[in-house]
């Protein structure tokens, strides 16, 4: 019988404090935490996972990158120059399908080349702008397809070879 | 009403037997129009009220991008559940599944017509109001249950069963605690009722104040509504996290809204109910004896009955977010462990208290030995 | 008071007794039962309209309060816990069928003939006068000794009721002493835990 009482009173208790503590943010209007997201962007931290980067200039052709990644993300295509280097004539990093898994950059032996950057705002209405270009075929033969800007690279080097 | 139709057919000079007819109907949809205009109107900011007090007690800001302030949320819940595909489920019960949600609604909104919002404002001024919407927040159970056959899903055919237990179990605690107070006013009438606790400056005289067990009993009541209408803390039958989403699993779009709309029509008639029988209903405080035009009285009147609502829902928005969930046999035990008896124990005092006192409250009782 | 609120009065009976016989055919009609006993729902609605329409406000809410919200529920619980639900066959054999419009014929006859020579007194249309009052009055003056015989009939099924669904008697297992494994036992058979 006193524990019927007990009971009572112990939720009673537990129920008035438990909606003095939430009264307290109800009406304190500082207590929000909200970051209105348009207007205000959060600085994502230093080794942050964003869009994949190449630096293509910088590129040795290696296709390491390309052999390792486990989904098949990266399409490189290279050919040689005048020089006799690789030069990547088609690179593209398909982020679709990114897993953001990083064993591209570490497997690049280039310092530098192949980062994560720090974007995280790219969403396209279709599958095929969600893929990055950054071949060098593109700088000199924009928007055509792939055989003709290796066409084009190497009908370059023969011409520059002459 | 039968003066307003002899005003208005009085006026015009036309054959008297088919205006009287016609203007009586026209009456009678005009005044289901308002009441279902308001009400509506009333639910979708609801809504908004619900998603803001839960964004100010969690500590973060709730809807504020669609019109000022977020204010026009609820015409975009509204318009997004009205395109949402209609799904009916293959095996589904097409009747039941179809009907029950349509009944849910027209009960809630019913529930609507017997209170009075001011001294001459009032749908319906019934001589049984309180008992009408307490029979009225039964015939719930019955289409809950309809929904939850329906549905053609053992789950919502659980949360169905659960939500109709519940709503049964808790009608006695509530009935228990508004015939506690109910013994003082003697009449079931609500305008009745609010012009029994008029005078006192319009705050001593409310019912709550009147004897200790009536103020028990606005408690008792409290508690047993917020269980009535199936909100958190007792909301084990439609809970998102339990049972999928209980009885409204397979509702989608409109179908789903018209519950969800029905459960905030609940909440205020409850607290419209508490408000009348407790509070005072649309006494104004303070400043009723002071004399002014009709319409501004009416009007203050009106005002003053929902800001009181509006507190008191407020409140069971406030208890929402601050308890957690209780389990269905912790709903019952309260329910019948509890509850029924503190609100047996309390009429049996309220009526002791009325027989030996002749129904003078304690602010009559102080009046007196002022006087004196 | 005129004409026209007999009107109203006509349309809204004529309607309530097109839903209570359309409900009640379907009650008894329908082959699935569970349809069947939510059919009952409006059958029930309807009786409270009459009622109301009669003037008989508190009667009519008490209809619905404890009708629809009481005992409907349980048909309806009933209903759905059986067995057969979805195909019930509702057409007997010929000779159950022979008895069965005889004896509804004969219910009817006897029904009509006792119904219609009665001298109905024909009130006329009264305003609505609180029915609360007076009945409260009556079943605690007049007929408070049903009234009693009928609370306690009601005590008595609840007992019974509660006495037929309880469970085995547990908790009283000897608890030994200092016996490890009693300790267990005693968590879920008492209540000590919480």
């Amino acid at each position: 019988m006193a524990g019927y009482f007990k009971k009572m009173f112990t939720a009673l208790n537990s129920v008035l404090t438990g909606m003095g503590i939430t009264i307290k943010y109800g009406v304190n209007p500082k207590a929000e935490v909200t970051q209105q997201y348009p207007e205000v962007k959060r600085e994502p931290p230093d080794r942050f996972r964003g869009k994949l980067f190449v630096n293509i200039n910088i590129c040795t052709g290696c296709t390491a990158c390309a052999r390792i990644c486990p989904v098949d993300v990266i399409t490189l295509k290279t050919v040689r120059d005048e020089n006799k280097k690789l030069r990547p004539v088609i690179f593209d990093i398909n982020n679709a399908r990114c897993i953001y898994c990083g064993l591209c950059v570490e497997a690049c032996p280039v310092d530098n080349c192949l980062y994560f950057e720090k974007k995280y705002e790219f969403s396209a209405y279709t599958k095929e702008d969600l893929i990055s270009h950054f071949g060098l075929g593109e700088a000199q033969s924009p928007g055509k397809k792939a055989e003709e800007k290796t066409a084009d690279v190497t009908k370059e080097q023969k011409e520059a070879a002459q | 009403m039968t003066e307003l139709i002899s005003r208005i057919v009085g006026g015009l000079n036309t054959p008297v037997f088919l205006t009287r007819f016609l203007v009586t109907v026209l009456i009678m949809l005009v005044s289901g129009a308002i009441v279902l205009g308001i009400s509506l109107l009333y639910e979708g900011l609801a809504t908004y009220a619900e998603r803001k007090v839960a964004g100010d007690i969690q500590a973060r800001i709730g809807p504020n991008r669609v019109g000022p302030y977020g204010l026009l949320q609820f015409v975009a819940d509204g318009v997004k559940l009205l395109l949402k595909e209609d799904i009916i489920p293959f095996y589904a019960d097409k009747w039941l599944f179809i009907l029950a949600p349509y009944i849910v609604f027209t009960v809630s909104f019913a529930a609507f017509v017997p209170l009075s919002y001011s001294d001459h404002i009032a749908v319906a001024n019934l001589n049984v109001g309180v008992l009408y919407i307490i029979a009225i927040s039964s015939v719930v159970s019955m289409a809950i249950l309809m929904g939850a056959w329906g549905s053609n899903n053992k789950w919502s055919l659980f949360g169905g069963m659960r939500a109709v237990a519940q709503i049964v179990s808790y009608e006695i605690p509530i009935v228990l605690s508004l015939l506690a107070a109910i013994i003082l006013p003697a009449s079931m009438n609500m305008r009745d009722i609010i012009v029994y606790q008029g005078g006192g400056l319009g705050i001593f005289r409310w019912l709550v104040f009147n004897n200790p067990f009536t103020f028990l009993a606005f408690f008792v009541y409290f508690i047993a509504a917020i269980a009535e209408v199936n909100r958190t803390p007792f909301d084990i039958p439609e809970a998102e996290s339990e049972i999928v989403a209980g009885y409204h699993t397979e509702y989608t779009g409109m179908r789903f809204a018209f519950f969800f709309m029905a459960e905030y029509g609940d909440m205020f008639v409850v607290s419209a109910i508490a408000t009348t029988l407790f509070l005072g209903g649309w006494h104004l405080p303070f400043i009723g004896g002071i004399s002014m035009p009709l319409w501004l009285r009416d009007v203050l009147q009106v005002a003053v009955f929902f800001m009181k609502v509006f507190v008191l829902i407020y409140l069971m928005m406030w208890i929402r977010w601050t308890l957690p969930r209780l389990r269905v046999d912790q709903l019952m035990e309260l329910c019948w462990k509890y509850l029924t008896p503190i609100a047996f124990f309390n009429l049996i005092g309220a009526s002791v208290w009325v027989l030996l006192l002749h129904g003078r409250g304690i602010y009559d009782i102080i009046a007196r030995i002022i006087v004196h | 008071m005129s004409v026209t609120s007999y009107t109203i009065q006509a349309v809204f009976f004529y309607l309530f007794s097109a839903v209570i016989i359309g409900s009640a055919l379907m009650v008894v009609l329908l082959r699935n039962i569970v349809r069947s006993a939510f059919a009952l729902f409006f059958t029930l609605s309807g009786v409270a309209g009459i009622y109301i329409l009669l003037g008989a406000d508190f009667v009519g809410v008490t209809q619905v309060l404890i009708y629809i919200g009481g005992v409907l529920i349980l048909i309806v619980f009933g209903v759905m816990l059986t067995h057969n639900v979805y195909s019930v066959d509702i057409f007997n054999k010929l000779g159950t069928l022979v008895m069965g419009t005889i004896s509804a014929i004969v219910t009817f006859t006897i029904i009509y003939y006792s119904v219609k020579p009665v001298n109905w007194l024909f009130i006329g249309f009264k305003p609505d006068l609180p029915t609360a009052r007076p009945i409260g009055t009556q079943l605690m003056g007049t007929f408070l000794l049903p009234f009693e015989l009928a609370s306690i009939l009601l005590v008595l099924a609840m007992v019974g009721a509660a006495y037929l669904i309880r469970s085995e008697v547990r908790g009283t297992s000897q608890a030994g002493a200092g016996d490890p494994g009693n300790e267990q036992r005693q968590d879920t058979a008492g209540k000590k835990v919480h």
